[in-house]
């Protein structure tokens, strides 16, 4: 008898149990998953943490970089302006110079001269006049700044390899201006028969001088101008002239110091240079002494006893 | 599920997975936020020199636009200087002054050059004139002196005092300087000099 199978022979032929079993030596796709995930992770952390972050510094120093090299390439190519400093800096130094030397306001002893013979009471005579000045020398604020611009680039070429250690040579010369301090003498003679009167006419010639007025001679003038504003007393000593009693005194004025138009603080104030004027006599510096004297001469003025002239 | 070589596989996957990961995190701290601190630094410094640059090119271009005016101090000094002599000669100071001598009432007149007086970047040219005067033709003088148009002159000292034999005319010492600049002047200069 012919025996016909109907049922599909895989299917009929394969056990149950046989289809579950996998093989040892198979690889599941989840494995191949995992690795790739564990792959994709690993390359990812790199990225991220690695890869990104340093290249994006690499680009951020590289365009500094590059703007630098810009900027530096911009300030080689400028025209340089040391040139145009430096004639500044001596400029300016020179017109300091100039200006003490010559400046507006500096006391004209023509005026001076002028004002005095108006301001003189009567009675009261000079005898002499002197005018001596002290001379200081004061380093220009530019000649300083110029010297330290100078030492600063010598420093830096030094930084840069370019300059020798040391004390550089050639520093640039120092310019002073001169502070000009004059000195007025007035030695005159008051005369009267009486000694109050003789006393008072020079304290009345102080305090014209003081005021620069002559309310008398109806004079009025600007003499203290340019004057420190003191009017130091000197000597007041009796005398006889032609058989005369007359009062010899004298009376020192300083005028302000001469400086440049924009007074810096000196920076290196040498007074190297004590001008005394040539004719006159040796100025006189006690201040404390003149106004002692000036005192004196107050409190004789107001009746007290001070010695007789004749 | 997975098969012995899965197991195999993955375990050798992980272990290589913890090896590199470690390997990375420490690429990460010891080279790579080196560079990275690296890379800090050098921008720093690099954003500071280019500040630097930056206000040198502003410090330039300001003194190239302050050409001008420089130039104006430069002519500001030179037209001041044109009432001084040119060299320490100054013949011209012995002109103007012996001018001023004679066109005033002075008498008995001597004047004597003095040794010039080195300043630094100027010498000082005193004259001692000695005269006889009176008062206000002295006065006179000295007005021509201080306020010359054509030379810059100073009263560096005065004496005067009254002679009683000749009460009008007064005995008179008083020396008269001007300057000279031992230093070259400066020129001025043109724009193209200080225009990029």
């Amino acid at each position: 008898m012919i025996r016909i199978n109907l049922l599909p022979e895989k299917e009929g032929a394969r056990p149950a149990a046989k289809a579950k079993v996998v093989s040892e030596d198979q690889v599941s796709p989840l494995t191949y998953l995992i690795i790739v995930v564990l792959v994709a992770a690993i390359g990812g952390y790199y990225y991220m943490f690695a890869y990104r972050r340093v290249s994006a510094k690499r680009v951020k120093a590289a365009e500094v970089k590059h703007q630098v090299d810009v900027a530096a390439k911009q300030v080689e190519s400028f025209p340089d302006v040391g040139e145009l400093k430096k004639a500044e800096r001596i400029t300016k130094s020179m017109l300091d110079v100039v200006y003490a030397l010559d400046s507006p306001d500096r006391v004209l002893w023509s005026q001076k001269l002028n004002a005095l013979s108006d301001l003189i009471p009567e009675n009261v005579f000079l005898k002499r006049l002197t005018v001596s000045e002290t001379i200081n020398k004061v380093e220009t604020a530019d000649s300083v700044q110029r010297r330290k611009d100078w030492e600063a680039e010598q420093k830096g070429k030094v930084k840069a390899g370019r300059g020798r250690r040391g004390v550089p040579a050639g520093s640039p010369a120092q310019i002073f201006y001169p502070q000009i301090t004059q000195e007025l003498r007035i030695y005159g003679i008051a005369y009267s028969e009486n000694e109050a009167e003789r006393i008072r006419l020079i304290n009345e010639l102080h305090d014209n001088l003081m005021s620069g007025v002559n309310a008398p001679a109806k004079v009025k003038t600007d003499f203290m101008k340019g004057f420190s504003g003191e009017i130091a007393y000197g000597d007041v000593t009796p005398n006889a002239i032609g058989g005369r009693p007359v009062a010899e005194f004298s009376f020192n004025l300083k005028t302000t110091a001469t400086g440049p138009k924009t007074v810096a603080p000196p920076a290196t104030a040498a007074a190297e240079k004590g001008q005394k004027g040539g004719a006159g006599e040796e100025a006189v510096p006690a201040e404390k002494g003149a106004t002692d004297k000036a005192k004196a001469v107050k409190g004789a003025a107001k009746g007290r006893r001070t010695p007789d002239v004749e | 599920m997975l098969s012995k070589a899965d197991k195999k596989i993955l375990q050798a996957v992980l272990v290589g997975a913890a090896v590199i990961i470690i390997g990375l995190v420490y690429y990460t701290m010891a080279f790579v936020n080196a560079e990275i601190t690296g890379k800090d630094a050098d921008i720093k410094a690099n954003d500071a020199l280019l500040k630097k640059h930056q206000d040198e090119l502003t410090e330039l271009k300001a003194w190239a636009g302050r050409s001008n005016e420089i130039n104006a101090i430069i002519n500001e000094l030179l037209q001041k200087v044109q009432r001084l002599p040119r060299s320490v000669e100054a013949s011209d100071f012995f002109r103007i002054l012996r001018d001023c001598v004679h066109r005033t009432n002075l008498s008995e007149i001597k004047v004597a050059k003095l040794k010039s007086i080195n300043m630094g970047a100027y010498e000082e040219i005193p004259y001692m004139i000695t005269c006889r005067a009176r008062y206000h033709d002295l006065g006179q003088f000295l007005t021509l002196v201080e306020q010359n148009a054509q030379q810059i002159m100073r009263v560096k000292t005065l004496d005067l005092f009254s002679d009683l034999k000749r009460p009008s005319r007064h005995r008179v010492s008083l020396q008269v300087a001007t300057f000279v600049f031992t230093e070259p002047l400066p020129k001025p200069r043109g724009r193209e000099a200080a225009t990029p």
